[in-house]
């Protein structure tokens, strides 16, 4: 399973990382900002090896999760795309909007790894590791 | 006399005892509350959030000892570093966003809304911290095995509301 882990901060993605390789993932790709998570993303599926999961924290600098998640669904070759937005908002209203603009799942900060793959497999019923 | 913990605060002090349980299995310990009339940090680094709602103005301030950071990024990443670097300022920054994001949805349900913002660092011996208030500002000290770290939190009504 290719996962896509979006963050513009070094220690969230190590985070992630670390917890997505206790769980047994991994081919795992960082990004640094939600620009270069479209153009990763969109070279993913023309070169035949689309990521299965995109898991991306919300408060980003120049272009937000929320921005990121509306780009991706705006682009019909990567619509499909399973996103996982995590958030340190854990307020009902953030909620509301990540999920009508077709959020699959997400996770408040800060999480264990056991919550993780939980949210993991409530997109992914079977995730092939 | 002592002090009274402000109501704002507990929020605070609640997220950053469930960020260190979760982040690095690590208890912490709130001591007394104590009243700062100046902006200088006697931390190595702190982590700064401006707060910006509809009724409120202020700022949330994390701060550590040297020690105490490198033992928790060494706890938290599994990363050994001898000075507080970049990569340790990364990562005092994405505890100041945790610990801020899960306070604010408790404030938001004592009916005190605030917009997220992009926490930022500041180090080295006698920092200061730009705070939108002018002050006092309340600061709790932590204790913990890793070490000492300390919040403060400056937060006043917006002056639109202080007007009859």
């Amino acid at each position: 399973m290719r996962i896509l882990v979006v963050d513009d901060m070094v220690t969230m993605r190590k985070i992630i990382k670390t917890q997505l390789t206790k769980l047994g993932y991994t081919d795992i790709t960082e990004a640094d900002d939600g620009t270069t998570a479209v153009e990763a993303i969109k070279i993913a599926v023309s070169s035949g090896q689309p990521y299965d999961l995109i898991i991306s924290d919300w408060n980003m600098p120049n272009m937000s999760g929320l921005d990121l998640l509306k780009a991706i669904k705006s682009t019909a070759e990567i619509a499909n795309t399973p996103f996982l937005m995590v958030t340190a908002e854990a307020e009902q209203k953030s909620i509301i909007e990540a999920i009508k603009s077709g959020v699959s799942n997400y996770i408040v900060k800060p999480f264990t790894p056991d919550t993780l793959q939980e949210k993991i497999k409530k997109i992914i019923p079977n995730p092939v590791k | 006399m002592p002090i009274k913990v402000p109501k704002t605060l507990h929020p605070f002090i609640n997220a950053v005892e469930k960020t260190f349980k979760i982040l690095c299995f690590l208890d912490v310990t709130p001591g007394d509350p104590i009243i700062k009339n100046h902006k200088v940090s006697d931390k190595s680094i702190s982590g700064i959030v401006g707060m910006v709602g509809s009724k409120y103005i202020g700022s949330f301030v994390i701060s550590f000892t040297a020690e105490c950071i490198l033992n928790i990024v060494q706890k938290m990443l599994g990363e050994k570093y001898t000075e507080v670097n970049d990569a340790v300022s990364d990562t005092v920054a994405e505890i100041t966003n945790i610990v801020f994001g899960n306070a604010k949805k408790e404030l938001a349900d004592m009916n005190i809304t605030l917009e997220m913002a992009i926490p930022y660092t500041i180090r080295g011996n006698n920092h200061i911290i730009t705070h939108k208030t002018d002050g006092p500002y309340v600061v709790i000290p932590f204790s913990s095995s890793l070490g000492t770290f300390t919040i403060e939190m400056g937060m006043e009504p917006k002056k639109k509301d202080r007007r009859g």
